[in-house]
């Protein structure tokens, strides 16, 4: 009968008005997994540009370009690649509700991140090549250095997240978004970084 | 369905597919074609203009059919037949174009060995390899359209002559490695496969000529080719096909098919002319021309039948068109 | 012929205190994140730069009136048709398809409150004005004349200033739709209604997912392609210079590995518009709901591995052009197998002449057109000859103004009463979609023949032999660019003044016509209920349709009467 199927669409269309109150789900780690897609893509594209060149090089490094040194990128890399574990034991912590905890491993990697970048900046000073000497030349230091302000974005994510720590209970166990934002993207940084050391580097 | 529909839609079936055959043949897009490579072109493109043209009127058939036989009538407020998938139909409507998009691109690849295979056109060059089968049929021939023709002479990837392409900022210049002569012209000798070297001295170019139904990009820091057997006299346009700057429109040269006597004649003809002369470079005292803007110069100069002295009375201003109004030039000699 | 009288419940405008109060009109200035103002922001916003590339359009036709170049001149001309292309593919269409109405759309069709994402999106936005001002600024200071393709070398010796600006707004727009990108597909994935699984979602909502995921893949290669042309530009490097030991054709892998998926961004969701209009008013169900959105993915997928399609004739190795040239053709079959589902969807159907329908089967008619070009130029040998010459600016006419173009209006006239909450009307709509279609393909249709005997793209001066064509093509263009005057008069006109339009006027029976023109800021009087399939017409008897708009009258007013008073 058409009266009681009214009702029974109200009831069901009142509960659920109330029930539409609830909390919704977080999903700011899908979106930041689908940023860091794109962001992937243009390193990709950025390496299949390089690779481009190397493959199709009659002689590459071009001629005249120094000796690539590996001493020091390679102690870079140790500390960056092992600032993913460090970044990495910040979770556990705040899971349970260790904000101390947090704060410390987010310090060491801060510090790790920074060290890097400082690395970093010594090689750049150090080189006998400049940005327009050749074409490995100029790919090196747009790839490293691209790389290099997504490292100094990430610690500025990461000096976030300790600044936004100090407030009592903005992170709990139940709320720590920024922690784990922070992480993956560190992740990702650590990614880029392997496989660049790989092309520029070791290739 | 009954019987009298059936034979009414064979009908428009049988209707359709003549008209889109005619057009095929008809459709009168093309302009005429001057070498091996143009035949085989056409027949590809006729064909390929049939189907399109099937395809055209069966859908845009379909569409004023149904935009007539299923108008809202007045009055009427309901709504039509529910009737939301049909599992054949729906197999039938992928592997038809399916099927044709095969017939397409074999079709197209049996085109390009015919014209392009073994030749290594690409961006590098390598040892010529002589390759290809010695059918030979005629070209235009629609029973064998789409047999890869071989004309007589040498084979792909061994040319009867060779010669090197130069485009700049707007023009062009072609050097026939042999006799060491420069042009601005292109002339060729009939049905003699001809192979192009070719290299831009500062943005890209394109070499296109509409007759032969064949384009490459000029690039500069690399060789790029073509090869191809001019196969009817007479003179036709190189137009250059990429973006290479506000005067684009109007890089334009010739290209002249002619005997290979009068081949040979012209060729005389222009080395004696070249020693005779000043030499170009020097044409204006105050001006220092870069190598291209003096390459330039030298084209248009022996196009324009002007001696030296008369360049120097002429002046360009920016935003004048330095070729005749028509662009294309009257023919040199 | 306006409102339909004959279902009072579910067609009627609400009672006066359950209608909502349409947005101020300063609203649309604000940093707003609600959907629904977002998504008219960027329709604005893309429409006026529609028109900006339309003006320059019918200076480059006039230009192109005569063979001689002597409107524009040679430079202005080059810069004329570069900012012409840029703009419209970059500040009108991807805008207003994805920013305008994807972001107006999804959210209410999926029964979402807002995008996942509500602050994201409205930065995505606020991308464009400053992305738009760049162009804007060019044409005053120096217009980049490369080309929208801008290959170098020449774009690095076409103006280092013109050059730059075109980078930089290129830079925004990209952003812009990357992080629209990441907002959509979350939402799609994780925001629809419980009860909507991906089988049950408008077919729209499947074409911006598509849509989404190549702009996600391939918009950051360009960013990488213009960093590095930069680089070459500013600082010396020679990454396409040859003479630094570069190759230009890198950058061109690179351009269109991002712009050949960038047409299937511009066509995708316009797909799905029509995907949506003609059920609504042919009165019958999409036919094949499946096939068109698993096509969706296909075209997604095939797209992202053909663009050297572009590039036949840049000194390609030969493996290299036929691989391609099989992945092109094999799009021909998703795409179509949508085709076929349309014509289906109208045959049998009952087909209401409003506007929205005339520029839909307008939009079948000239996108098959601009299909069948597109097949000719896959096949390697045809398109050698075709290649950059007209009838490649036929083709890509047909497919992005008599495709993108068209949907564009048709999703205009279909849902402008539920943004407004007003009609347009139909009369001057007819005008208006006659004067398109005559002008559109004046213009456009001479121009295969055109390319095919050998007039060449991007040149002011041209051989006398093209003249007649030329003409013909440039008073077509004219009369397309009086054609936007009747919609432009009926747009503002309508907005406001138009007769109201109620919820629902085309009966219609997806989510977002369940609710009130304009939409409450929270999209739904309480929550959205699925009463329907999106396209179940001819399956519910009248009986049904009015029980069922008699019970969402009921909620909405037990809702509003729960509700706060400070709500909408």
């Amino acid at each position: 009968m058409q009266g009681s199927l009214a009702s029974d669409a109200l009831r069901v269309g009142s509960s659920q008005a109330h029930a539409a109150h609830a909390e919704h789900p977080d999903h700011r780690v899908f979106g930041l997994l689908m940023f860091l897609v794109a962001e992937g893509c243009l390193f990709l594209g950025l390496f299949m540009a390089y690779l481009a060149y190397r493959l199709t090089a009659p002689v590459w490094p071009p001629e005249g370009t120094p000796e690539r040194e590996l001493l020091l990128p390679g102690i870079n890399t140790a500390i960056l690649l092992s600032s993913s574990w460090v970044i990495h034991q910040a979770k556990p912590a705040i899971q349970a509700n260790n904000v101390k905890g947090l704060r410390l491993w987010f310090a060491l990697t801060a510090l790790m991140g920074a060290i890097f970048l400082a690395g970093q900046l010594y090689e750049y000073s150090h080189l006998e090549f400049g940005l327009t000497t050749n074409l490995f030349a100029s790919s090196f230091y747009v790839l490293t250095g691209f790389h290099g302000l997504h490292v100094a974005a990430g610690l500025l994510f990461i000096l976030a997240v300790l600044w936004r720590s100090l407030k009592p209970g903005h992170y709990s166990a139940q709320r720590h978004f920024g922690v784990e934002a922070a992480e993956i993207y560190w992740h990702f940084v650590d990614g880029v970084w392997i496989v660049l050391f790989i092309l520029l580097y070791l290739l | 369905m009954s019987a009298l529909k059936n034979i009414f839609l064979v009908g428009i079936g049988v209707l359709l597919t003549l008209a889109s055959l005619w057009y095929g043949q008809n459709h009168h897009l093309l302009p005429e074609a001057a070498a091996n490579s143009a035949p085989l072109f056409d027949s590809l493109f006729n064909s390929t203009i049939t189907l399109a043209t099937g395809i055209f009127l069966v859908v845009e058939g379909v569409l004023l059919y149904c935009a007539f036989r299923y108008r809202k009538r007045r009055g009427d407020r309901g709504d039509g037949d529910p009737n939301h998938g049909n599992v054949l139909l729906e197999i039938v409507w992928t592997a038809v174009p399916a099927v044709i998009i095969l017939w397409l691109g074999l079709a197209s690849l049996d085109v390009y060995q015919a014209v392009y295979g073994g030749a290594d056109v690409g961006g590098h060059v390598h040892a010529a390899m002589a390759m290809g089968s010695s059918q030979e049929t005629e070209a235009g021939d629609p029973g064998y359209a789409y047999t890869p023709a071989v004309l007589p002479g040498k084979e792909r990837g061994q040319p009867d002559l060779v010669v090197q392409v130069q485009g700049m900022q707007y023009a062009w210049m072609f050097t026939y490695p042999e006799s060491g002569l420069v042009a601005g012209e292109l002339h060729l000798p009939l049905n003699k496969r001809v192979r192009l070297n070719m290299t831009a001295m500062d943005v890209n170019h394109a070499f296109w000529v509409p007759q032969f139904r064949l384009k490459q990009d000029l690039i500069p820091g690399r060789e790029t080719h073509l090869e191809f057997v001019p196969t009817q006299l007479g003179t036709y346009p190189i137009i250059c096909a990429e973006l290479c700057g506000p005067y684009h429109g109007v890089m334009v040269a010739q290209l002249v098919v002619e005997t290979p006597e009068e081949f040979e004649r012209w060729q005389q003809e222009q080395l004696v002319a070249a020693r005779g002369e000043n030499n170009a470079l020097a044409w204006a005292g105050d001006l220092h021309p870069s190598p291209s803007e003096s390459a330039f110069v030298q084209v248009h100069q022996r196009r324009l039948g002007l001696s030296p002295a008369d360049l120097t009375s002429l002046k360009l201003p920016k935003d004048s068109v330095p070729l005749t109004r028509t662009g294309s030039l009257p023919s040199a000699g | 012929m306006t409102q339909l009288q004959d279902n009072p419940t579910f067609a009627a405008a609400p009672k006066a205190s359950l209608e909502p109060a349409a947005e101020p009109w300063w609203r649309f200035f604000t940093f707003s994140t609600d959907h629904k103002v977002i998504g008219i922001q960027y329709l604005v916003t893309g429409f006026f730069f529609y028109l900006v590339g339309g003006a320059l359009a019918t200076a480059v036709r006039a230009e192109l009136a005569t063979p001689e170049a002597d409107f524009l001149g040679f430079e202005r001309y080059n810069g004329a048709f570069t900012l012409h292309a840029t703009i419209m593919i970059f500040l009108w269409i991807v805008p207003a398809l994805m920013g305008g109405f994807g972001n107006y759309l999804v959210p209410l069709m999926i029964g979402a409150r807002d995008m996942a994402f509500p602050r994201l999106n409205a930065v995505a936005f606020w991308l464009i004005p400053p992305s738009g001002l760049l162009l804007l600024a060019s044409l005053f200071l120096e217009a980049p004349s490369a080309g929208w393709t801008s290959y170098p070398p020449l774009s690095l010796i076409s103006g280092k200033v013109g050059e730059e600006l075109w980078i930089l707004s290129i830079l925004l727009g990209g952003t812009s739709s990357i992080l629209g990108a990441v907002n959509f597909i979350t939402t799609i994935l994780k925001l629809r209604m419980p009860g909507m699984k991906m089988d049950k979602m408008p077919l729209f909502c499947w074409a911006m997912l598509a849509a989404s995921i190549i702009t996600l893949i391939a918009t950051p290669v360009l960013a990488g392609a213009l960093i590095l042309l930069s680089f070459d530009l500013l600082a010396g490097t020679a990454f396409f210079n040859p003479s630094g030991g570069g190759d230009p054709v890198v950058y061109q892998h690179m351009f269109w590995f991002y712009s050949h998926p960038a047409v299937y961004i511009m066509v995708l969701p316009v797909f799905g518009m029509i995907s949506e209009i003609l059920p609504v008013h042919a009165r019958k169900p999409i036919f094949a709901y499946k096939a068109i959105a698993y096509s969706s993915l296909a075209i997604c997928f095939l797209g992202l591995i053909v663009w050297v399609h572009h590039m036949f004739t840049s000194g390609t190795p030969d493996w290299m052009r036929v691989f391609f040239m099989i992945a092109t053709m094999a799009i021909a079959v998703p795409t179509g197998i949508k085709v076929f589902s349309w014509l289906a969807t109208l045959w049998g159907g009952k087909i209401h002449y409003r506007t929205a329908m005339l520029f839909a089967m307008g939009f079948i008619s000239m996108f098959v057109i601009g299909g069948l070009s597109g097949i000719i130029l896959a096949s390697v040998p045809l398109d050698i000859h075709v290649h950059d010459t007209y009838f490649v600016v036929a083709h890509l006419h047909y497919v992005l103004f008599g495709g993108s173009v068209f949907g564009i209006y048709a999703g205009l006239y279909h849902w402008f009463p539920k943004m407004t909450g007003r009609l347009l009307n139909e009369f001057w709509g007819r005008v208006h979609f006659a004067l398109t279609f005559v002008g559109f393909n004046m213009c456009f249709l001479p121009m295969h023949k055109l390319g095919l005997m050998g007039m060449p793209r991007r040149v002011a001066q041209y051989d006398p032999q093209f003249a007649d064509l030329n003409w013909i093509s440039s008073v077509g263009a004219f009369i397309l660019a009086i054609s936007t005057l009747p919609f432009l008069v009926n747009a503002i006109y309508s907005w406001v003044a138009g007769p109201k339009a109620g919820d629902n006027p085309w009966q219609a029976l997806t989510l977002e016509w369940t609710t009130s023109s304009p939409p409450p800021a929270h999209n739904f009087y309480g929550d959205p209920i699925l009463l329907t399939g999106p396209y179940d017409y001819g399956l519910h008897s009248k009986e049904t349709l009015d029980y069922l708009a008699a019970q969402l009258q009921s909620l909405r007013e037990l809702a509003l009467a729960e509700a706060e008073p400070t709500s909408s």
